[in-house]
């Protein structure tokens, strides 16, 4: 059994990085939401104008850009909800605690690895500012695009890392 | 290290990676494709193509049907639609054992006319047939199981991506294969529900028969098809009158399912609410898996495994129909591991001028490598619909979904060997057209 | 010492022109540095697409990458004069043109990489359902381009629909678009005869494409190779360019025999009167470019002479 002061102490540590969590993932959530209904809103206006020969320049490149943001502000949001199907036929043999052990391993790996590509996501997006790449039709900047991505990958990052302390405390717990 | 031996050991890695650290699919062929990527080429063009892949994959307008038939779906959940239109369906067929997952299985054909996409067309169909099909007393197995194959009809049953893709990187006349592919995604879609009245004969429990129904029941459900009925016709005409393009059709979709549902007044702001949130869970997590995909596929390519296996197997002295069956064997082993695009970027450069030395029909050929490779997409380890399907389902286990699905594996071998052993299958409708 | 591999990495499928170059590279390479090189060769965009092609060669991703110029628009504001619609009649002036062009401003946006070819697709034509034989017949009417191809559609009044080539083919047969404003190799490539029968030889604006290679890669080959690499650069991107005019030709000739397609000529007064309608986006670049410290006038002057000189050279 856990040491009761040493779980209070755990839940104290985090408690103020899963409240600062759970509001930027919720935050994206409804960003994106925003961007889904804004970019349905577009097609429709293009259908609805293209019969008067007056469609929306540009629609193709709206979309591509706004997806990119919704599936990148609801990946935080994702990993909260556990969305992302992972298998578990083999990892049900394996014994409680070496359970715990693999999906700490599994979890810290894949913190390690997004938060180095979130940072790699922005270094993309300081590039695209710098060498003032522009979209093709409308010819707007698209690094702040690349920032969005970046920011969803953060977001995510921080999720698992929570969920990685989560195991971790519940590793003990075996113990 | 021979990049060779790097590619294969990656794919050993990923097995790891997936079944003992219960790390997600997509994140899973992401690490993995970047760990390997690394030692193939190095770390910094592999932190490089991680960040690439993920920008390029994410801002790809063509994957932004994924999101919108999703949301199409989810609303047609939370309004009820699909509930008055399952409800009309078990009063016509309920009775039949397995009647629903037929019903859902031509549903999946229906909407694959719509719909170019396996995982678009997986995700809608499991909001839409998945709560009915248990609310009726069907086993997940069947349930998961008939969705997840009777998406594979998305990219059988033209407009679909794979064909173009295929049309493109061939020069055949993209409107030929969408022809030639027709009757055999037909073909398939018969054999889907042959399976489906076996499976329930040999365990009724799997898809219980439902009460007998009186003709004025069943005519009085009908008034509950209507919705869908109105927004599948809006949707094809848009798509056959032009008023938008197929990537446009989702979103144009969701749009006439919110109106059709604002109109029935069965929309509330919270349901609403609901069909957003699940909406951008869902697509998020299938884009991942996509993405994933597609780094897992650039580390493979770098290591050329699958130019050498399929030169080396375009080179065999080994008679036509083995190099033929060879082929087929490639593409149902690849596709069973990398994405179904990634795959046919690779291979049809190799293998259709072999194919077309052999003299086998060009359109024959590539209406066989659209079924084989799409066979990939309900076959572990990394089956997409699977995925899609067992992300919509969380109660349902992933090994749950396999299992359903291999119910209806002999029905895509069976198809395969038709299409083979029959070419006029093929080829017949496009010949007519000349 | 053993053999050096280099990797080649493609976004178009395998049986376009960009793709043909690249293989009758690796042709000419593997030939001339008597196996001392080897190329694996990526058509596709199984390795790098056509928008991370260059950040992907500088990063080592693949050591060699082929990337059309237009696709990443801003982002080589020099060599985006090539592209205006300022008449070129083939690629061979466009290349001869291009690469002198290079050699002479030495593109700040392409310092960071080895340039081994410079090429460009055929100028556009405008490719469509219905005879477009006068101004008034493009009102209104709905023709797919993408990058470089937009404007020049506005300006005539036209409605230009930006579309990727797969949604292309489907778009026509339903009507969202009408036509498409491209080189007319795909009219074989890609089957687009089959429901456009008609071209409009207009000449508008080219792609310019780059076969760019990592520095670090470049810097460790041996001196003989380099001299092999520097050789063929020009001679290579002439050589595409005449591959890409008799494509376009051919591809023409096979459209005319198997599904009666139709070339339209302009009168002289109308393709300069068309011409002319296009000039507010020279002048739009021209502004662009100056405002961002780039010798754009005297670019555009030596394109011009260029243009003049070879044209000469190479009649059509
Ligand atoms: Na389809
Ligand atoms: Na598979």
């Amino acid at each position: 059994m856990p040491n009761s002061s040493e779980e209070s102490a755990n839940i104290t540590l985090t408690a103020p990085l899963r409240r600062a969590v759970g509001l930027l993932n919720t935050l994206t959530l409804w960003l994106g939401v925003g961007v889904v209904i804004a970019t349905m809103l577009v097609v429709v206006a293009n259908m609805l104008l293209r019969p008067f020969q007056h469609p929306i320049q540009g629609t193709f490149e709206l979309m591509g850009f706004g997806g990119a943001i919704i599936t990148a502000f609801a990946l935080g949001y994702s990993q909260e909800r556990k969305s992302h199907i992972a298998v578990t036929i083999l990892f049900d043999l394996m014994g409680p605690k070496t359970q715990r052990v693999a999906d700490a391993a599994g979890k810290l790996l894949c913190v390690a690895f997004f938060g180095f590509t979130a940072y790699k996501l922005t270094l993309l997006g300081l590039n695209l500012r710098e060498t003032g790449e522009v979209s093709e039709t409308l010819r707007f900047v698209t690094y702040p695009v690349a920032f969005c991505v970046a920011l969803g990958f953060f977001s995510l990052t921080l999720s698992l890392f929570i969920d990685a302390l989560d195991d971790l405390a519940a590793m003990r717990e075996v113990n | 290290m021979e990049p060779l031996t790097i590619g294969l050991l990656g794919i050993a890695a990923l097995m790891v990676v997936i079944f003992f650290l219960r790390v997600p699919v997509g994140f899973a062929m992401a690490l993995v494709g970047f760990a390997g990527f690394a030692m193939v080429v190095n770390p910094t063009a592999a932190v490089s193509v991680t960040a690439n892949s993920i920008w390029a994959t994410f801002t790809k307008y063509s994957l932004t049907v994924i999101p919108f038939f999703i949301l199409m779906g989810n609303i047609c959940f939370h309004a009820g639609v699909s509930k008055r239109l399952y409800r009309a369906a078990y009063m016509w067929i309920g009775h039949i054992r397995g009647g629903l997952a037929m019903a859902t299985v031509a549903a999946c054909a229906g909407f694959a006319a719509i719909c170019g996409s396996n995982a678009a067309t997986a995700a809608t169909m499991s909001a839409v047939a998945l709560p009915e099909m248990k609310k009726y007393g069907y086993s997940n197995k069947l349930s998961t199981g008939s969705v997840a194959s009777g998406a594979t009809l998305g990219v059988v049953i033209p407009p679909s991506v794979v064909l173009i893709i295929i049309g493109l990187s061939t020069g055949e006349s993209i409107a030929e294969l969408f022809f030639a592919a027709l009757i055999p995604g037909l073909i398939l879609t018969a054999l889907f529900m042959a399976s489906i009245w076996g499976v329930c004969k040999m365990n009724p429990e799997l898809g219980p028969r439902g009460p007998a129904t009186s003709w004025r029941e069943k005519v009085r459900s009908l008034s509950g098809s209507i919705e869908m009925l109105v927004l599948f016709t809006l949707i094809m005409m848009g798509l056959y009158m032009g008023w938008f393009t197929p990537t446009e059709a989702g979103a144009a979709g969701a749009f006439f399912a919110l109106l059709i549902a604002i109109i029935g007044r069965q929309m509330t702001l919270e349901k609403f609410k609901a069909a957003l949130r699940d909406t951008m869970s869902t697509s998020c997590m299938i884009l991942v898996i996509v993405t994933g995909a597609v780094i897992f596929g650039r580390f493979l390519t770098v290591t050329r495994l699958p130019y050498e296996t399929a030169t080396w197997a375009a080179a065999l002295p080994i008679p036509k129909v083995a190099v033929l069956l060879l082929m087929l064997a490639i593409y149902a082993i690849g596709g069973a591991i990398m994405d179904a695009l990634g795959l046919l970027m690779i291979t049809i450069p190799i293998f259709f001028p072999v194919a077309l030395q052999l003299g086998y029909d060009p359109l024959w050929f590539a209406v066989l490598i659209t079924l084989v490779t799409t066979m990939g997409a309900i076959t572990p380890p990394v089956g997409v619909n699977t995925f899609v399907v067992a992300g919509m389902a969380p109660e349902v286990p992933l090994t749950t979904v396999f299992k359903g699905v291999s119910y209806f594996l002999v029905a895509f071998i069976l198809a395969i060997a038709l299409v083979m052993a029959v070419p006029s299958t093929a080829t017949w409708l496009p010949a007519l057209l000349h | 010492f053993g053999a050096t591999t280099l990797t080649y990495a493609n976004f178009p499928p395998a049986p376009t022109f960009p793709c043909v170059q690249m293989e009758e590279w690796k042709k000419k390479v593997e030939a001339a540095t008597e196996g001392k090189v080897k190329v694996d060769t990526f058509p596709g965009s199984t390795l790098l697409g056509a928008k991370n092609m260059m950040d992907g060669v500088i990063d080592g991703i693949a050591d060699i990458g082929c990337l059309a110029f237009p696709y990443q628009p801003g982002r080589f504001p020099l060599l985006e004069g090539v592209d205006l619609p300022i008449g070129f009649t083939n690629s061979k002036v466009a290349n001869a043109v291009l690469w002198d062009l290079f050699v002479k401003y030495n593109p700040e946006s392409l310092k960071k990489v080895k340039v081994l070819a410079l090429f460009t697709a055929p100028p556009a034509d405008i490719m469509s359902k219905d005879p477009i034989r006068k101004i008034e017949d493009l009102k209104g009417y709905e023709l797919r381009a993408t990058g470089a191809g937009v404007k020049p559609l506005e300006l005539l009044g036209a409605i230009p629909v930006a579309m990727p080539m797969s949604e292309t083919p489907d778009a026509l047969q339903k009507g969202v678009v009408k036509g498409v404003l491209s080189s007319t190799d795909i009219l074989k490539d890609f089957k687009f005869a089959e429901t456009c029968k008609f071209v409009t030889d207009t000449n508008f604006q080219t792609t310019a494409f780059g076969v760019v290679m990592n520095m670090d890669k470049w810097n460790a080959l041996p001196d003989d190779v380099k001299k092999v690499f520097d050789g063929l650069a020009k001679e290579h991107s002439m050589w595409t360019g005449k591959y890409v005019d008799d494509h376009g030709d051919e591809s023409i000739a096979w459209s005319k025999e198997n599904h009666n397609l139709e070339v339209i000529s302009l009168t002289a007064t109308q393709y300069k009167e068309w011409h002319d309608m296009m000039s507010p986006i020279t002048d739009a670049w021209l502004e662009r470019t100056s405002a961002k410290d780039l010798p754009a006038k005297e670019f555009l002057a030596d394109l011009l002479s260029l243009k003049e000189k070879y044209e000469a050279e190479y009649a059509k």
